[in-house]
């Protein structure tokens, strides 16, 4: 057996201490195009409910179900209402676009009309999602580089050690001034994310209370996003998720759309 | 007898309610109930009416089954009181096929509220256009043939039986009293139930990044009536009959996406269309021209949950005759605002219809609240103005409208 000379040793530290140093000189960008990139399989198949909970308490529930397939780095989605009674049947479907110049195809198919409507792919970015908390932004749709990231700092939360990252929108084209997100050092997921308007007032915060590893993939599956101004809140309860299942092309076309149900 | 037929049903439905976690039989429907008074003497009731809609539906792998069935109770026109299909139909769909056959409603066209090549689902209009745009739509019984792709569709319609727009009757506030203008109406022309006055056609869409568009085709029938005109040689008096006659038409849709807007468009070429005469004109007889209908549009998304859409539509008539009772053109636009307040509970909106050449114009504006995930409140009102025209006629039935519905 060979034993290590002292060059040798020397050299593997040296290697250890570079690694660690880049590791730990990771910029605000890496990091969000890390959590950006987190594995989620190929295709996704879900049940989420979401609670829309006003400042006298009185709660209303909407239950989507969706499935999503990533082809390269584009993505499309077909989403139906299940609840409330009145929605049911409400399909959304989207093709986004990594390209930023390319504009994402969304269409809309409303059952009581039977009739299909593409709809604006760009301005729904901003709009509040069926009259939740979230933007279509803050459901994941943002890219990294719409913004400017900036490592601030480390911090505890409920005991898994985050990074703290500022991003700030490189236009002034949207909802918020900016946005501070905690980022498990773990598993790269948020945990916590606080908005800001443009009074640079804290508009909303969202908690991630669980994260759960389904099929060897991160997800969070309850989160609270607290508009503090609309004194609101909506709860999102990930019901069911599975990853990898085989979804034929055909569920992401406007004649799956119109059917209104899925097989 | 109609009670028991309607206890029955409900019966079914509440069985297939009780039974759908194991049977996977879903049941849907609402119940809605519709008061509307005109705002102009008489100040009288223009529609009461209260409605059961029982919606049934079960997937099967690929196959699919759909019912829906309306119990109506109509106090101002107490013959429309009743139970009906409304639509049942059978579906399948393979991976790169389906079908669809029996009673459906089927929808073509890029347009809102105006019909261009949208015409094989006929209008009911016992209320005209004052009430809500998917219950103005009627099934028709048919099969629809699916071919498609990941970014195209060949539909291919046949539709073996004809059925006619439903117009207002005379004793109905919307209705035309031809008594009054010294005519007697006869009974409507129309095809008979046979294998030649099919109706048949089919449309190929394409949805790609940034567009749809579609081609269209289809051997039709004019579903709203032309009239002809007689005098009866015995009584003297003018006679006015309803007629439905062939129509074919080619036509081509798309809808662009450009940003926060939508642009639209929609053209067809009809053949051989009918026209009615003038009543002056009465021993012309009915016209045939060709026309071209066509429609341009733009929705604007602008954010904040405000929608804004308008359209442009003409009829242009070709070889036109001035014994035609239309106009060389008929131009019609619309124009449509809409905003989601109070976390989209609160839904306020407007669409309008103006008829340009007659100055003419309909809108109807409304406020819809969410009062809980079941239940909505709304109210509105019905602004027809005018003196001449197909709005402008109605320009004493300006009404205030309240609506209540509990969806399930």
């Amino acid at each position: 057996m060979k034993i290590p000379t002292v060059k040798s040793l020397i050299l593997v530290l040296s290697f250890i201490t570079i690694a660690q140093l880049s590791y730990s000189q990771q910029t605000g960008r890496d990091i969000m195009l890390k959590v950006d990139e987190c594995p989620d399989g190929d295709t996704r198949k879900s049940v989420m409910t979401m609670e829309l909970i006003n400042k006298r308490g009185r709660k209303r529930v909407r239950t989507m179900l969706s499935y999503s397939k990533d082809y390269g780095k584009d993505k499309k989605t077909i989403m139906f209402f299940q609840r409330p009674a009145d929605v049911k049947g409400t399909g959304f479907l989207t093709w986004d676009y990594n390209d930023e110049s390319k504009t994402d195809d969304r269409w809309l198919y409303l059952p009581a009309m039977k009739k299909t409507r593409r709809i604006s792919g760009t301005s729904a970015k901003k709009e509040y999602f069926m009259g939740s908390d979230f933007t279509y932004d803050d459901m994941g749709n943002r890219d990294v580089d719409s913004d400017k990231h900036k490592l601030i700092r480390e911090e505890t939360v409920n005991g898994q050690l985050c990074w703290v990252i500022e991003s700030t929108p490189k236009l002034n084209d949207g909802l918020y001034s900016k946005n501070i997100s905690w980022i498990r050092k773990d598993n790269y997921m948020a945990v916590m994310v606080k908005y800001y308007d443009m009074q640079g007032a804290l508009l909303k915060l969202l908690e991630v209370n669980q994260i759960k590893k389904i099929d060897g993939f991160w997800v969070a599956t309850e989160m609270i996003m607290t508009h503090h101004q609309r004194n609101h809140k909506t709860i999102i309860l990930l019901e069911s998720m599975t990853y990898n299942v085989p979804i034929d092309e055909s569920v992401f076309t406007v004649n799956s759309l119109e059917k209104g149900y899925l097989q | 007898m109609k009670t028991v037929t309607f206890i029955i049903i409900l019966i079914l439905i509440s069985y297939c309610g009780f039974t759908q976690e194991n049977d996977k039989i879903k049941v849907k429907g609402f119940i809605d109930t519709y008061h509307a008074v005109r705002i102009d003497n008489p100040n009288d009731f223009m529609a009461s009416r209260s409605r059961f809609r029982g919606e049934l539906e079960k997937v099967n792998g690929n196959s699919y089954f759909f019912v829906s069935i309306n119990a109506l109770h109509n106090n101002v026109l107490p013959e429309l009181s009743k139970i009906q299909f409304r639509e049942a139909y059978m579906e399948y769909t393979g991976n790169t096929w389906g079908f669809k056959a029996g009673r459906q409603i089927i929808i073509w066209g890029k347009a809102d509220g105006l019909k261009v090549t949208d015409v094989i689902s006929p209008m009911d209009l016992t209320e005209f256009l004052a009430q809500d745009y998917d219950d103005i739509r009627m099934p028709v019984n048919g099969i629809v043939f699916s071919k498609f792709s990941k970014n195209w569709e060949l539909d291919l319609v046949c539709v073996p039986v004809f059925e006619s727009y439903i117009l207002p009757g005379t004793n109905n506030p919307w209705g035309m009293d031809y008594a009054e203008l010294g005519l007697v109406e006869d009974e409507a022309l129309t095809p008979d139930f046979k294998l030649t006055n099919i109706e048949y056609g089919g449309k190929l869409s394409f949805y790609l990044s940034g567009i749809d568009f579609d081609i269209s085709a289809l051997n039709t029938w004019n579903k709203a009536p032309v009239y002809s005109y007689y005098i009866n040689d015995s009584t003297d008096i003018m006679h006015i009959r309803p007629e439905h006659h062939r129509l074919g038409f080619v036509g081509a849709g798309f809808s662009k996406s450009l940003s926060a807007f939508i642009i639209k468009g929609e053209s067809a070429f009809y053949f051989d269309k009918k026209f009615s005469p003038k009543p002056k004109n009465y021993e012309a007889g009915l016209l045939e021209s060709n026309s071209i209908n066509y429609l341009l549009g733009i929705d604007w998304y602008p954010g904040n949950e405000w929608t804004i859409t308008g359209q442009f539509s003409d009829e242009y008539i070709l070889e036109y005759s001035n014994e035609n009772a239309l106009n060389e053109h008929t131009y019609i636009s619309t124009l449509g605002v809409s905003k989601k307040l109070l976390h989209s509970t609160l839904s306020l909106s407007t669409f309008g219809y103006f008829g340009l050449n007659e100055g003419d114009f309909f809108n109807r504006t409304s406020a819809d609240y969410s009062l809980s995930d079941n239940i909505h409140a709304m109210i509105g009102y019905d602004w027809f103005r005018g003196d001449s025209g197909v709005f402008g006629r109605y320009n004493k039935n300006s009404q205030m409208w309240v609506k209540a519905k509990f969806s399930f």
